[in-house]
């Protein structure tokens, strides 16, 4: 009973870190994101929300991959309109 | 009047601070203030801008154009606007059309003032690895005599084509190769090899044409 008791707790534990993890970073990818100054524009403007706590770029896979502070996230809608104002498209094919 | 006089002064030599020139995208990131400087043996643009919006920008131009009649040389401070008519965002790859307008005066030594008035008409396309542009510039000059060449409106059209020989991450050096064609009034056409850099927030260009006459561009974004 004690070792059944250990393994659902340790399942439970398990499921809560994936979930932690998957709340934690957001990754989109960005359609007319190809030079520096277009990367530039879009990690200025989520850095400014008060949720990011860092915007990586990879503009070979043209890709923003958003880290949130502690407990916080973005909807994906919200994302998508940051990236609009910013003058990008998500690009919804690749982004899940 | 005198003030007016003072505070143009002012305004174009803080401009002319930058011993440089730029040629970017004349709209940027909403909230960016932009510095662009764009320099050859006979031309200067020099352009600073405000993004309202991705799609909208403020600017102040200062512009110089040696021609080859002196009555014609153009040097002017103008303010106006820079707007993104349309913009393609594909999955690898972005296209633009720009339309720009600004209104100003001219001050060459030797001439009255009198009110000119700039267009521009730009569209380009880039992915990671080529870019294309092509640019068309018109200057409305204000006539004040019946001569035909006097003080006459000048154009100048742009064509070019790049490569990246390799493909640079953002926050690294960015390397473009890239040929312009460049033909100011009926002159014959300018063609000038550059390279072209990026690092961080700023961009910056430097050629010479087949002729042997030197280019450089330059252009920084700020918060």
């Amino acid at each position: 009973m004690k070792y059944f008791t250990t393994l659902i707790l340790s399942l439970l534990l398990s499921t809560s870190i994936m979930a932690s993890s998957t709340t934690k970073e957001h990754t989109v990818y960005v359609k007319g994101m190809v030079c520096a100054f277009c990367a530039q524009g879009i990690e200025k403007s989520f850095m400014k929300q008060p949720e990011i706590e860092k915007v990586t770029v990879r503009l070979e896979e043209h890709k923003v991959t958003l880290t949130y502070k502690d407990g916080q996230t973005m909807e994906a809608a919200r994302i998508a309109t940051l990236l609009e104002a910013s003058g990008y498209t998500v690009d919804e094919t690749r982004t899940n | 009047m005198q003030g007016m006089k003072n505070i143009k002064s002012l305004i174009i030599s803080l401009l002319c601070l930058y011993p440089v020139m730029s040629l970017g995208h004349p709209t940027s990131f909403q909230g960016a203030t932009s510095l662009m400087n764009e320099s050859t043996s006979m031309t200067r643009h020099m352009m600073l801008t405000y993004s309202h919006r991705y799609w909208l920008a403020s600017a102040a131009h200062y512009t110089r154009l040696e021609l080859e009649s002196e009555n014609n040389a153009i040097q002017a401070g103008l303010l106006g606007v820079n707007t993104l008519l349309k913009r393609w965002n594909n999955p690898t790859s972005q296209g633009n059309v720009y339309l720009s307008a600004a209104h100003g005066r001219e001050f060459k030594k030797g001439i009255s003032d009198r009110q000119i008035t700039r267009g521009d008409f730009d569209i380009d396309w880039e992915d990671r690895r080529f870019y294309v542009a092509a640019g068309y510039t018109r200057y409305f000059r204000q006539r004040e005599s019946n001569d035909p060449m006097l003080y006459k409106d000048i154009q100048i059209k742009k064509f070019r084509v790049g490569a990246a020989p390799y493909l640079g991450e953002f926050k690294e050096l960015n390397t473009w190769i890239i040929l312009e064609a460049m033909q100011v009034q009926n002159q014959t056409v300018s063609i000038t090899p550059m390279f072209r850099f990026y690092y961080n927030n700023v961009l910056w260009e430097i050629g010479s044409s087949l002729r042997g006459d030197w280019m450089f561009n330059f252009m920084v974004h700020y918060l």
